[in-house]
Parts: C-alpha cells; structure tokens; sequence
C-alpha cells in the first residue's frame, strides 16, 4: 500500500451503518445486510469464506465489520478545504537572557496549573508579577511556549494580565487575539503605543458584532478598549443600548469604563446611570458625576453641601456651625447612600454623603479659610468625626495634595482619625508620601502599642515598591525592633515588604541576622527568614536580567 | 558535559502528581544547606546533593546521581524519587545550587559506590542466576499456552454470544457485561486482552456515537481471536503480533538478542499514562540516519521510579533492538554509545505520506491503536465555525495543513495554543501520534529545538 485510498472520510458508510443497525438488535432478530458494503471489503470477505468455509451470520457480522473497521481506519483521506491560519506578524521579539527564561519556568511550575491564589501560590504570584516588571524594564518579551501559560493567569487574575500586557510582544498579542476571552483579559491593559496592529476596534462602527452578539466578559472587554481609544464612540454605543436589559454587574462595568476619557459630555450617560436600579451603578454614577463640576446634579450637591455648614466668628472663638439638612426636603439632591448606620441620624448620614462629594477646595473659597485652620475649628451642631471623614473621602476622590497634607497632619496632632490615612496617602506625591509613611513607621518602631502597627500596616500599604531607601530602613527597624506578637496584624506588612524592600544582598543578610538571633520555631523567625528568602530570590532574578 | 535540566525534565521524573507538588514546595533556597553540584568528570556523571530541614531536628540528606539518575535521601518516604530529591533538582534546574569540586562527605560513600558498580563489567551482571531446569520451563510454557488457548476460546463465545442478541443496552451495562469475561482472561494469562475486554465498557459510555465505536471493538478483538486461533498457519511476524496483543509475554533478553539497530535516536515525546494500577510511560524515538519510528514503553507501579533516561528534546546514538511483529515499532533500549546529546535532524513526513505508512502499518498489524509520526511543514487550521471575526473557539475541529494542501483532524485542541504560540501559524514539524481519529500532537520540532505541546 502506498498510496491512499480514495474514499472519503465516512468510509463505507452505508454498509457500515447496516452492520451496526444488525450488532444492536443482535443476529438473531436481523442478519447483517452485506449489500452496501464498499467492493474491497465484499472481495476481502469472499476471500476469507474461500479460505475457511462456510460462517454463520454473527461471525460473518463480525468479520465483516473488522475488515470494514480497518478498511475505515486506513482509508481515511485528508481533510479537504482547511486554510490554514493566518501568520503572525513578524516583529521585533526581544529574547530573554537563559537564567531568566528558566527562572520563569520554575515560577510557572511552582504556580502549577491548578493553584488557588493563595499560601505558597499567593507568593508565587507576587514573585511572578516582580519578574514580569523586571521583563518589561529590560524591554524583553516571553518566550513563545509560556505564553498560553500566562495568558490562562491573565485570565484568572487582573493583576497578572496587566503584568503580562508589557512584555508580550508582537507574538502575544497576535495569539491573544485569537481567543476572545484572552484579549478580553489582557487588552484593557495594552501599553498606548502607536503601533497596535489589528485587533482594536479603530473603525468601530455601532453595532459591532461583539457588542450585539458578544458573551458578556467580550461585551465588558470591548467597551473598555472603545472607551479608551475613542470616547465619543463608546458613549453614543452605550447611550443607544436598552440599559434596562444589561445584567447588573454589567451596567456596573459600563459606567466604570466610563472613567477613562472622563469628560462634560459623558452628563446624560451618567445622569441615566444615577437613575439605575442597582445602588452599585448608581453611587458609580455619583462618584464620576462629581468630578463634572458643570453638571446640574454636581453643582447643586455642592450648593446642599456648602449651605449646611458656617463659620461663626464669637469674639475670640471660632466655630463651624453645622445645619443638618432635612432628608425629606425636595430641594435636596438625592443621593444614594443605603440606610444610615445606628447612631447616625437621617440628617447627618445625608450632609456626610453631600460632603464626600464636594470639592475639598470649595470650602477654602466659601468660608475663606485654609484646610489647616478649617481642621483645627472645633465643630458644632454635629459630629466633627464624621465632617472630617467626609472631607477625607472627598479629598481621596478630587485627589487634593493640600488637603491630604492637612488631614494626615491633623490627624498625628491628635485630630480627628479618619481612617484613610493610607487613600490619603497615595494622594501625595511620592516623595512627600515617603517622608510621611518613614515618620509613621519610626515612632511605631519605639511604640510597643498594637494600634501603632496597625497604623504602620496602613500607611506602608500606600507605598509601591520598590522602597527607597529611608523606608526600606525604617521598615527593617520597625521589623527587627521587637518579636511581633501576632502575625495576623503583620502578615500583610510581611508580603508586602517580602516583595517592595529593596532587593539587595544587605537586605536579605540583614533579615536573616535578625532572624537567627531569635529562638528555634518561634512563627516570627521563620517569617523574617520567608521575607529574607523572598527578597533574594527577588536579587537573583535581577541579577539574571542583566 | 551535562546541562542543567529543565524545569520540566526535573519534573518528569515525579513519581505522581502529589510528588511533583511537594517537589516544588521545596524547590526554594529557604530549606536548604550544604548545596553543591558536580559537573560529570572522570568516572563520575554528575551529581547533586543537599541537606535538606525538615519538620524533624535533623536535616534529610539527599543525592542525586545524574548519570541514572539514581537517587538517596535519609528520609523515610517510599516514593522514589522523594521529595527532597524533587525539590534539589529543581533548585539545581534554577541556578541555586552552586558548583563544587568535590562531593560533600555525606554523599561522598554513596557517589562513590555508584560510581564503581558503572564501572563493573555489564556482562558480569548479565550472567544472572543459572538457567530453570529446560524440562520444567518447557511444561510450564505448555500449562499456560492452554490456558490462555482455553481464555480466548471463552472470549471468542462471549464475543458471538453478544453478537447474536445485540449490544443494544450494553451502554447503560456499565462493567458488569464485561467484568467476568475480563477476570476470566486475566486467570487464563491473556493480560493485554483482558484490558482491551475491559476497555469495551469504557467505549460502551462514551456517549454520541458508542455504538459504531464499540462494534468496532468487537469486531477487532474478533479478528484477534480468530487469528489466535490460526497462529500456526500465520508467517512468523504476524503471529508474533497476535502473541503479543493476546498477551502472552515477550522476554527482554529475547528481544535484546536479537539484531540491534544503531542509530542516533531523538527522543521526541515521553508521555505517562496510568491503567490499572500500572503507569506506562512511553517514548517516542526517531532514527537521525534511518528515519525509522520506535515506541520504548517502561512500567512501574505508582509511586515507583521509572526510566528517564530518554529525555524528550535530546538524542542518543544506542542501539534499539525491536520487539518481533508484522510491524515493529516497540523497542528496548541496548547499548548506549556515549552521553545524550542534542536534538539532531528529524526525519518528518507529507501529510499524505504519514496517511499512506498508516494504511501500511495497520495493514501489517490491523490492531494497531497509534502511530508515532512527524509532519513537515504543517500549519494549524482553525474550526471552520468562528462564531465572532477575529475570535477563534478553543473546542474540536483544529486540523494541521500541510504545504500541499492535505489536511489531518486533530483529536482535540490539546497543545493547539502552545503550537500556535511557538509557530506564529508558521509551517513547522510537528510530532504526534496518529490515531484512527486523527493526530494526537505530542510535540513541535522547531529551529531551536523541541517544544513539547
């Protein structure tokens, strides 16, 4: 044999379906029908009646089928009319150094192909996101094979596919785009380069197939690309859908995508999410409409808000004198809030949420004061607790740096805690915020108080990594100032340092010298040596990219 | 000169999927002390070693010779290779094992060790214990070529028996139709018809379409039956084929004395598979010069090492001495000739080619399940039916093209993305099994050598 026989795929397909109909129902009932059998069989089985005799109908079934199944099985031909696939572009794929490429193989390994997210895996992870970054400083992009590794992590967990959304190159983003759940995964993430071939919908025109026929995550993904790449074109899609109809957690996605791009003409969208049925949806509304300081809602929030409060000048005092406002009043804007918590009158709950909303500067401008002086007036007529919460929450949303600033030193004079400190934080430039979070973590390092590493916890997760220096040392200190008594309150602080000090030889050495000095199978020794191991294994992977 | 091993190379060698989990856990520096590796030198293959801190006060020791591998570790686990030996390796296999000149003194006697019995003569340990008495050996072959004729003429009734009242219902059976025929050939000595017996049940459940699948079934182990019972009229090969798939026994020694075929054989897939309590690991062999296909299979208990000196991506000039058969393909590893090396040049075939050796290799042994193969220059062709441009579904209907046009169906989009990934949809030798239903892909031979799918 040594060409292929011409028969199709279905093979005998007659005689075949004949045989089987008979095995089914048994010989006894139905003898096989050998009529439609294809001829080189009907030959091959006259041979073997020649060769052995006479055979009863079961064993002439049965031999018919074997030299049919094999006939079948070896007849097959190939396939006709498959294209194939289109070729990925070819660009400039730039290789991994080898030590670098093996330690990501090892990492994917560790992570294993069915790894929850957290324990042993939860670190993996971390470890993973530090390679990825240090890939992407190299300006290197994966090796080919792992790619529908990473891509199946981008698809599990957002903070692996904006990782992997640097370094996968011309190649990754060519098979990303071959399965629509990957694309949705790693495209809200693809870097703004000129260059984005094929793919995005750059000629989108309403409707796209995706968005009227598309699974829901292809729908989301979608909506966000547009958003990003023409704002104007996602709100007019968005605008002319049926918005009752979308699921909730989808209307939820819509209107955050809405905050990339964010501009006056996205009022009447965002005015219809305010009228949503999902309090979600609408207090997303609320939050992207107050940053529109034109719109109508916006400025009478803000006029509710600053109406309620004044300052009164008595002699040598001064106070801010606070008017709760009526919740039944109509004129009130409505705001979405949900019940207020016990303690908390209906009045207070709803000037909280006007607060929260309004510009931090508009204060200055009404009542003709600095935040630093604002923030030092006692208060009447209400809780000055929860004014200054309301400030801080608005001054996290308009991301004000005076403000920030002015809190933060309220709070460590002994003001009002507001319990953002860390938000408050972010809101600073990185500098500024350094200096802050090293003072925190210095005077905790001498407090033996429990509160004060819970403030520690919080204002060092405000700090992406890596660590400049002064932290870093301050961090150390606080770490090797004294055996901590519970891991719960450090455990975070502990992976976050693992994966932000500086990933330095001194650093590792320096936790492990504190480490070892500690007894035998005390849980804070193994968990200085884990962050040390971390922080090494960080210095090799950097070392392997050089 | 041996390289550091793959992480994946380290992990093939996992006795079971808790193993290579555990291995991993202890693939970090944090466990570890006294660390070194040898390069292979005079008299040595290499070797790695490790103290390791577990749960205990003392650390576990381990080593690991390379050459073998062969393994020891002080801990009291019955897995082979254990844990820690897993976790050194893969440590080894990131860089984190630095290179000494000597052994550490605890793996010093045990390399040692090793080291002489590789140099002892292999004849001596050839010569094995003194032959069975021929008269005693000779009955004992005669008591059991009866019982497995007795064996397969029961097989041979039941098969017409259900014949002749239908296999209607057989789907709902479950193992119940097929048990005591199978327990029965498993008392006769016929092992390998017992399984193919038991494996009707499996086919009988596998849903749209069982019943031309298992008429197939039957209807193979029909002929195997028939041509057991005609072995003496059969040419030498072809009964041999039949000898084996009924299940009678193939002596090692017997195949090694037969004519060896050297070549340098690139190791082309290496796959596991666990049946009844028995994990068959399988390599895929293809001669560099000849071109010729080999399959070498190992077994072991799980649990238990098995043979990985043959790693995928690597080559070796041995010679293989083939199983007898109409058409030999199995294949026992016999003199090596030297340390593996690098993939050499593969030897890869037209889509219309590999059709053509299919239908000659189950002409020659009709029952043959697969067919190692390797495609030249083939390009993946996605399922016709793309619900939405620009997206492709990751379900059945992938096919691999050839540059002629000729297309193959693929079993299932298992390795389709990794293929997809490494190629750019470039044409690209790839390595697979082909099977009735179309191939199976094992691997992607590319320019800088062999990505396993």
């Amino acid at each position: 044999m040594t060409t292929p026989p011409t028969t199709g795929p279905s093979a005998g397909g007659a005689g075949w379906d004949a045989l089987v109909g008979a095995a089914l129902l048994g010989t006894d009932r139905r003898p096989a029908d050998l009529s439609a059998l294809p001829a080189p069989v009907a030959a091959a089985l006259a041979d073997v009646r020649a060769a052995v005799g006479a055979r009863d109908a079961t064993t002439t079934l049965l031999d018919a089928a074997a030299l049919l199944t094999v006939h079948r099985r070896a007849g097959r031909t190939p396939l006709p009319g498959r294209t194939p696939l289109t070729p990925a572009p070819t660009g400039d794929d730039a290789p991994l150094p080898a030590a670098a490429a093996a330690r990501l193989g090892s990492l994917l390994a560790r992570l294993g192909p069915g790894t929850p997210g957290g324990g042993e895996g939860g670190r993996t992870d971390t470890l993973l996101r530090t390679w990825l970054s240090l890939a992407a400083d190299a300006g290197c992009t994966l090796p080919p094979p792992r790619l529908p590794a990473l891509l199946d992590l981008a698809l599990r967990r957002d903070g692996i596919a904006a990782a992997v959304a640097p370094v996968l190159g011309p190649r990754g983003w060519w098979l990303a785009g071959l399965r629509a759940d990957w694309a949705g995964a790693v495209e809200p993430h693809r870097p703004a380069a000129p260059s984005s071939p094929g793919g995005g919908p750059d000629d989108a025109q309403v409707p796209d197939p995706v968005w009227e026929h598309g699974s829901p995550a292809d729908r989301r993904a979608w909506v966000r690309r547009l958003r990003r790449q023409d704002p104007a074109a996602a709100r007019t899609a968005l605008l002319a859908t049926t918005w009752r109809s979308e699921r909730a957690e989808d209307r939820a996605a819509f209107v955050a995508a809405v905050a990339v791009g964010l501009s006056a003409q996205d009022e009447e969208l965002l005015e219809r999410a305010r009228a949503d049925r999902s309090q979600d949806v609408r207090r997303a509304a609320e939050q992207l409409l107050a940053r529109l300081p034109g719109a109508a809602w916006t400025q009478r929030v803000h006029r509710a808000a600053l109406a309620a409060v004044h300052l009164e000048r008595h002699r040598l005092r001064r106070t801010l004198v606070v008017t709760l406002p009526d919740p039944t009043d109509p004129a009130l804007p409505p705001v979405s809030a949900g019940a207020a918590p016990a303690g908390v009158g209906p009045g207070a709950w709803a000037l909280q949420q006007l607060v929260a909303l309004t510009p931090p500067g508009a204060w200055e401008q009404a009542l003709g004061e600095s935040p630093e002086r604002l923030l030092a007036l006692p208060v009447d007529g209400g809780p000055g607790q929860d004014l200054h919460t309301a400030w801080a929450r608005a001054t996290v949303l308009h991301r004000d740096g005076r403000w920030a600033r002015a809190l933060l030193d309220a709070g460590a004079d002994g003001g009002y805690a507001t319990g953002h400190d860390a938000e408050l934080l972010a809101v600073l430039p990185p500098a500024e915020r350094v200096a802050a979070v090293v003072a925190v973590v210095t005077a905790a390092a001498r407090s033996r108080r429990d509160d004060a590493d819970d403030r520690v916890v919080a204002v060092v997760a405000a700090c992406p990594g890596p660590w400049p220096q002064p932290l870093a040392d301050a961090v150390l200190g606080w770490l090797t100032a004294a055996p901590r008594r519970s891991r719960w309150v450090t455990h975070d602080l502990l992976e976050r340092a693992a994966h932000r000090l500086p990933a330095t030889p001194a650093t590792a050495d320096a936790l492990r010298v504190v480490a070892d000095a500690l007894p035998d199978d005390t849980p804070w020794r193994s968990a200085l040596t884990d962050v040390a191991d971390t922080v090494a294994e960080r210095h090799q992977m950097l070392e392997e990219f050089r | 000169m041996i390289d550091r091993w793959s992480v994946e190379q380290v992990l093939a060698l996992a006795p079971d999927a808790s193993s290579a989990t555990a291995g991993r856990k202890l693939g970090v520096p944090a466990p570890w002390s006294q660390t070194g590796a040898l390069d292979p030198g005079e008299g040595t293959g290499g070797a790695v070693w490790g103290s390791c801190k577990g749960s205990g006060a003392t650390p576990y020791q381990t080593v690991v010779d390379l050459s073998g591998p062969a393994f020891k570790c002080s801990c009291p686990s019955r897995k082979f290779p254990c844990k820690h030996a897993l976790g050194l390796l893969l440590l080894w296999a990131g860089g984190a094992v630095p290179a000494a000149s000597t052994p550490a003194p605890f793996s010093e006697a045990w390399l040692a060790s090793r080291t002489e019995k590789a140099a002892r003569p292999a004849a001596a340990a050839r010569a094995g214990g003194p032959p069975a008495d021929p008269a005693v050996a000779a009955r004992r072959a005669e008591q059991r070529t009866a019982r497995v004729r007795d064996g397969v003429e029961e097989l041979s009734r039941w098969l017409h028996d259900q014949t002749r009242t239908g296999l209607a219902g057989a789907d709902h059976a479950g193992y119940r139709r097929t048990d005591p025929v199978a327990a029965r050939l498993v008392d006769a000595q016929a092992g390998a018809l017992a399984g193919s017996v038991r494996r009707l049940a499996r086919v009988a459940v596998s849903g749209e379409g069982w019943s031309s699948r298992l008429l197939e079934e039957h209807a193979m182990l029909h002929l195997l039956v028939e041509a057991h019972a005609r072995a003496q009229e059969l040419p030498a090969p072809l009964a041999a084929t039949v000898r084996s798939r009924v299940g009678h026994p193939v002596r090692t020694e017997d195949v090694l004395a037969g004519t060896p075929v050297r070549d340098r054989w690139n190791v082309l897939d290496l796959r596991d598979h666990v049946e009844d309590r028995l994990v068959t690991r399988r390599a895929h062999l293809s001669g560099g010069r000849s071109g010729r296909t080999a399959v070498v299979l190992s077994f072991a208990p799980p649990g238990r090492p098995l043979d990985a000196s043959l790693v995928p991506g690597t080559s070796v000039e041995a010679d293989l001495h083939f199983h007898p058969g109409a058409h030999p393909l199995r294949a026992v590893v016999g003199t090596r000739h030297g340390d593996p090396g690098p993939l050499g040049a593969v030897a890869a075939e037209t889509v219309a080619a590999a059709h053509a050796r299919w239908a000659g290799a189950l002409a020659a042994d009709p029952w043959l399940p697969e067919l190692p193969v390797v495609l030249a220059d083939v390009v993946l062709s996605a399922p016709p039916s793309a619900p939405v441009a620009g997206t492709v579904p990751a379900q059945e209907g992938w096919a691999l093209v050839d540059t002629a046009g000729h297309a193959v169906p693929l079993t299932g989009p298992d390795g389709v993305w990794t293929l997809l990934a490494v190629t750019g949809a470039a044409p690209c030798a790839v390595a697979g099994d082909w099977t009735p239903e179309g191939l199976r892909l094992s691997a992607a031979v590319t320019g800088d050598g062999l990505v396993r799918l």
